[in-house]
């Protein structure tokens, strides 16, 4: 059932209270359901987007500019699913080597995963050499509000609320008690067996962070709440020509052929022998477009007979040619957290977030080292010319093309000072609390994040269905 | 003794036979990319470098 004011539920009797109604939550909510539990969802936003709602997102950024916070999130009913990319793909196995779970952990939730997201469980890798490997990603179309509204409503286990935001829990000797929140102008203290934070990778944070500040005693004071924010470093790393057949002959019927630009990420290999995070890239390769004449004129003045070469094939299919956009993994800092702002307070007297983010050195130098090498295989190989953009060749800067990933915050370890959640997600030193979503991430990967977050969400309405089965 | 002109030199037969797939599984190629030793040229043209081979 969908409603708009905590008084028309009876609380009193539901074992989970999940907060958010983003991918997180209604992944969480959805298999509670098919396990016999019931839940309450709460959501601050409304059911479609609304301007004045969407304002309590605001946040101060100090450091280097970033996409503003009341841009790239959505607060309302299917949270960011509501304008997200729809990319899709599990995390590599050598993500995981500092966290205390191992891929194998989630790969038994991707049939469900990708049923949730409508997408194939059909996610490919080719070794293109010992750097690099030719990858695809799925696109999910899904909007979760459209998709489960009616599912929702029909439902007699899932009880989702809206325009109920969420101040802080409370609780004494390491149990969570209640969730206090406020509906319809009026205080709730919803009391429940089990809490699951899943409102997205700042407002995890700031909601532990105001427990905490609430109630100091109930907090593990140790805990790196908000710590090792991350997101993944996007931008326009130079240009370049592929000749799409070279790729075809090098991996014969290992290319991986379908609509859109070729993908390539960074292999294992590369990581350990140049000791750098990884990253994937493709080229924007759209035909006619000026960014594909210019890259032309630039060869045929420094490179004429090679420039006249490709100026031959450039009606064809088989030449594609543009701008390359990288997406990179970042390196956890614990200088980059999320924080309570002392003076400035949302419409509820709660603080906005703090967020303290400076771009890593390390991001431009690893940006440098895969395009180089990425450069070199094209011309050993003549499978074409690469440009890197100056700025990342001199390890100056990059400019960001947006953050629309955040990860960390709540970063998942068996260590309560360098983390804050266990590996079953389970605020340390708590016994009810819990916290969903890719702000428990370790680390990033080159990959969207969404696909794991619904991994492990599923993985938690498992671990939460045997506690109460 | 009648000698048996059909009789086939197996030995000398199965010789040949090893040595012609030998010949064949060896000529197979695992995984081959045709790498250049072209040096390389980096050129600086506008707001990129670009990584050409020394002949481009």
């Amino acid at each position: 059932m969908i409603f708009n004011n905590l008084d028309q539920i009876d609380t009193s009797k539901i074992p989970v209270v999940i907060v958010g109604s983003g991918p997180a939550a209604i992944t969480l909510a959805i298999e509670l359901e098919k396990n016999n539990i019931d839940s309450l969802v709460i959501e601050a936003g409304e059911e479609k987007y609304n301007h004045e709602s969407q304002q309590n997102y605001q946040g101060q950024i100090v450091g280097d500019s970033i996409t503003g916070l009341t841009h790239n999130r959505l607060r309302q009913f299917g949270g960011s699913s509501g304008h997200w990319g729809g990319w899709s793909r599990p995390l590599e196995e050598y993500n995981f080597e500092k966290w205390n779970i191992k891929k194998k952990d989630l790969d038994k939730y991707s049939d469900d995963a990708c049923d949730i997201l409508s997408i194939k469980n059909d996610f490919n890798k080719t070794n293109l050499d010992e750097y690099f490997d030719q990858i695809d990603f799925q696109y999910s179309k899904v909007r979760f509000a459209k998709k489960y509204k009616n599912i929702i409503l029909k439902s007699n286990k899932i009880n989702l609320v809206l325009k109920t935001q969420v101040s802080h829990f409370e609780g004494n000797n390491k149990n969570t008690q209640f969730v206090v929140c406020y509906s319809n102008g009026k205080k709730y203290m919803v009391h429940s067996k089990y809490f699951i934070l899943a409102c997205g990778g700042i407002e995890n944070s700031r909601i532990l962070l105001w427990t905490k500040e609430k109630n100091t005693q109930f907090i593990d004071p140790v805990l790196p709440i908000g710590k090792y924010w991350m997101t993944h470093p996007w931008m326009l790393g130079g240009n370049g020509v592929i000749k799409k057949s070279k790729f075809k002959k090098i991996l014969k019927e290992n290319f991986i052929n379908y609509e859109g630009p070729i993908h390539i990420a960074t292999s294992k290999n590369i990581r350990t022998e140049k000791n750098i995070l990884g990253g994937s890239f493709y080229m924007n390769a759209i035909e006619d477009t000026k960014i594909h004449k210019e890259i032309i004129k630039d060869l045929l003045c420094i490179a004429p007979e090679l420039g006249k070469k490709i100026a031959r094939k450039v009606f064809k299919k088989d030449l594609k040619c543009g701008n390359i956009f990288l997406q990179l993994e970042e390196e956890p800092n614990i200088n980059n957290r999320i924080t309570l702002d002392t003076k400035l307070k949302d419409s509820l007297d709660i603080p906005i977030t703090k967020l303290f983010y400076k771009q890593s050195k390390s991001t431009v130098e690893n940006a440098k080292i895969i395009l180089e090498e990425f450069a070199n295989f094209c011309r050993k190989t003549d499978s074409g010319r690469i440009a890197i953009l100056d700025e990342i060749y001199q390890l100056n800067s990059y400019e960001s093309l947006g953050v629309n990933h955040h990860i960390g915050g709540t970063r998942m370890g068996g260590n309560p000072k360098t983390s804050v959640v266990d590996k079953n997600l389970k605020l340390h030193n708590n016994k009810n609390l819990y916290v969903a979503g890719s702000s428990n991430f370790v680390s990033g990967g080159y990959a969207n994040p969404t696909y794991t977050i619904v991994q492990m969400s599923l993985r938690l309405a498992n671990e939460i269905s045997e506690k109460l089965i | 003794m009648k000698k048996n002109k059909k009789i086939i030199d197996f030995s000398k037969r199965k010789f040949n036979i090893y040595f012609l797939f030998s010949f064949l599984f060896l000529s197979l190629p695992k995984k081959k990319i045709k790498l250049t030793d072209n040096p390389i040229k980096k050129i600086r043209y506008k707001n990129f470098v670009w990584h050409l081979n020394e002949k481009d």
